[in-house]
């Protein structure tokens, strides 16, 4: 375990509501994150982990946990996830979020540099479509709309939607290098 | 071939934009299956949706307003009405202090600033010297209004008693009475406050700022109960009609009748908003528009609009609906003019948006009802969407 993790746990033993604090700073951003890999909706994530914080502190949970925090809450995030997911009425995918989830890798600690490079670039690359693409792109994935509700909003039909974002789709994993993506984290 | 190409790329453009039908998913997975590299294909265009998405949460994240929302769900578990928070709040009392420092820092830096300002110009103009009364959160108070036309105001220390009813100013409770005689009374909150009332046949409703309901004082035996929300916001926690020999319960508003055998559920109806909102907790209700009925599910909310229209049904966040209840605002991707119209209710006062762009951007965040309505505004502005607020008297100026 990481020294300055370490130090968080111990003073969160001694119950110093600041060290709460240090602790949500370091981890409530690569929860959040790592709880999207597999919800698809900003929202929800923010629930889960915002709610396994409140239990933590209510619950005094950081009194027993035995080894690292870091595996505990990344443990905690994604069981908490799967499980509400369930309860969701969720789209009947099963099979290929099973092929999807196979792919995410157990929590690692980051090379946080690298990390944030990429997610520049691949911002970079969106805002980098052509201007019908990025329209229908971000509408789908930043802003979670059906084909049908893009489509009333540009004016088009569902069709020319499901074209350009499979455009935008092709475009971004060309110009990006998905391996790196892919491993990063 | 390149057809083939193009055709699985749209069906994994489908899937990750969630509207793909049976017919193709099965295609996908038969595809998929087909051999690794078809699995590899896949996996890179999914991996592009996905850090897209994680990229653009990291970059649009406010942190501040996370904190903030875990620091509030600390602090509050308790209904409003119960008074065993106290001994909570005094365990997370040096916490919430720490949680808010950060905050007030700035408030009083502000405030500072804006009174070495007044105090100038003050001199300049006339010897008074501008005071500016502090902004206080909303309590529990209404005024009730008996059939006889007298009012009687309920507030904290103020105790009541007449008949069948009992106040210690922080609640109403009825209890069943064998009177035959229909008399109804009202009960008014005002900005700035809020109520809780048990009617006579155990059905307990909660009153948000800004509301009127009218009721009887007691139910005939097996007949409907029937009672108004005049406008404004409650909250239903109807007493079953099993207990009541089937009688239903009936709540009429402006422009849509619900009707329930024993249930809870949230009514919004203010004045100046021109929808409806019922949202349903647990049980069922129906609920009336014009002779056109509708029925919602547990989590399921209905507008309604004035005059001709349908009504939509749709899922929501329930717990966020009703977290008024609980002595929380929560707000999920609503608009600041949206929020500010909430927080004028409860602060009872004026909102002017000086720039007009700024009304429909929109804000998500937990705030404790308790906090003050510079505490909600500051951590607002710390988004850097708005430049600055002011308060002047009872009005809070947005630029």
């Amino acid at each position: 375990m990481n020294l300055r993790e370490q130090e968080i746990v111990n003073r969160l033993k001694e119950e110093d509501p600041k060290a709460f604090k240090d602790l949500f700073d370091m981890f409530y951003m690569p929860l959040c994150v790592y709880s999207l890999k597999f919800s698809d909706s900003y929202d929800f994530s923010e629930d889960i982990v915002q709610d396994l914080f409140v239990t933590i502190w209510n619950k005094k949970i950081y009194l027993q946990v035995e080894g690292s925090i870091r595996s505990y809450l990344f443990k905690a995030v994604k069981n908490n996830t799967l499980q509400a997911l369930k309860k969701k009425d969720r789209y009947n995918f099963e099979k290929l979020d099973a092929v999807v989830e196979s792919f995410i890798l157990e929590e690692k600690e980051n090379d946080i540099e690298a990390i944030e490079k990429a997610q520049k670039k691949l911002l970079q690359e969106i805002e980098a479509l052509p201007e019908k693409s990025k329209e229908v792109f971000k509408a789908i994935v930043l802003e979670n709309l059906k084909y049908k509700e893009v489509a009333l909003q540009l004016g088009v039909t569902v069709n020319t939607v499901k074209t350009h974002y499979s455009r935008a789709l092709k475009k971004l994993r060309k110009s990006l290098d998905v391996i790196i993506l892919l491993l990063l984290y | 071939m390149d057809n083939k190409k193009k055709h699985i790329l749209k069906l994994i453009a489908n899937y990750t934009a969630k509207d793909i039908s049976l017919k193709e998913l099965e295609e996908l997975e038969d595809w998929i299956n087909q051999d690794n590299k078809n699995k590899a294909t896949f996996n890179s265009y999914v991996t592009i949706y996905k850090r897209a998405k994680e990229a653009n949460f990291v970059k649009q994240t406010n942190t501040e307003y996370a904190w903030n929302s875990i620091v509030t769900k600390l602090n509050n578990t308790e209904k409003f009405t119960v008074d065993s928070k106290k001994a909570k709040e005094n365990r997370l009392h040096s916490f919430i202090k720490y949680a808010v420092a950060a905050s007030i820092i700035f408030v009083a830096g502000f405030l500072y600033i804006n009174k070495t300002k007044e105090v100038k110009e003050d001199l300049k103009d006339s010897p008074a010297i501008v005071v500016q009364e502090p902004i206080l959160p909303g309590t529990d108070k209404a005024i009730l209004t008996l059939a006889n036309g007298t009012s009687v105001a309920l507030e904290k220390g103020e105790n009541y008693k007449k008949d069948n009813l009992n106040s210690n100013g922080e609640e109403l409770v009825y209890s069943p009475s064998s009177s035959k005689e229909i008399a109804f009374n009202y009960l008014t909150v005002p900005r700035g406050g809020q109520f809780f009332v048990q009617l006579a046949d155990g059905t307990k409703v909660w009153l948000n700022s800004d509301s009127k309901l009218k009721y009887p004082e007691n139910f005939t035996e097996g007949k409907v109960r029937e009672v108004e929300l005049v406008y404004g916001e409650a909250y239903f926690d109807v007493s079953p009609s099993t207990d009541h020999k089937g009688a239903r319960f009936k709540v009429l508003s402006k422009y849509q009748d619900i009707e329930v055998l024993g249930t809870e559920f949230n009514v919004k109806a203010y004045t100046d908003e021109d929808k409806i909102y019922t949202t349903l907790v647990e049980g069922k209700v129906s609920l009336e528009k014009e002779n056109v009925k509708s029925f919602l599910a547990p989590g399921q909310q209905a507008v309604t609009k004035q005059g001709i229209g349908e009504v939509t049904v749709q899922y929501i966040d329930v717990a966020a609906e009703i977290s008024w209840k609980k002595g929380l605002f929560t707000f999920k991707r609503e608009s600041l003019k949206q929020i500010m119209k909430t927080l004028s209710r409860w602060y009872n006062v004026d909102v002017v948006f000086l720039n007009k762009d700024l009304e429909n951007i929109e804000f998500k965040g937990v705030f404790n009802k308790k906090q003050t309505i510079e505490e909600v505004l500051t951590l607002i502005q710390n988004t850097n969407f708005i430049n600055q607020y002011k308060i002047d008297g009872q009005t809070v100026l947005i630029n």
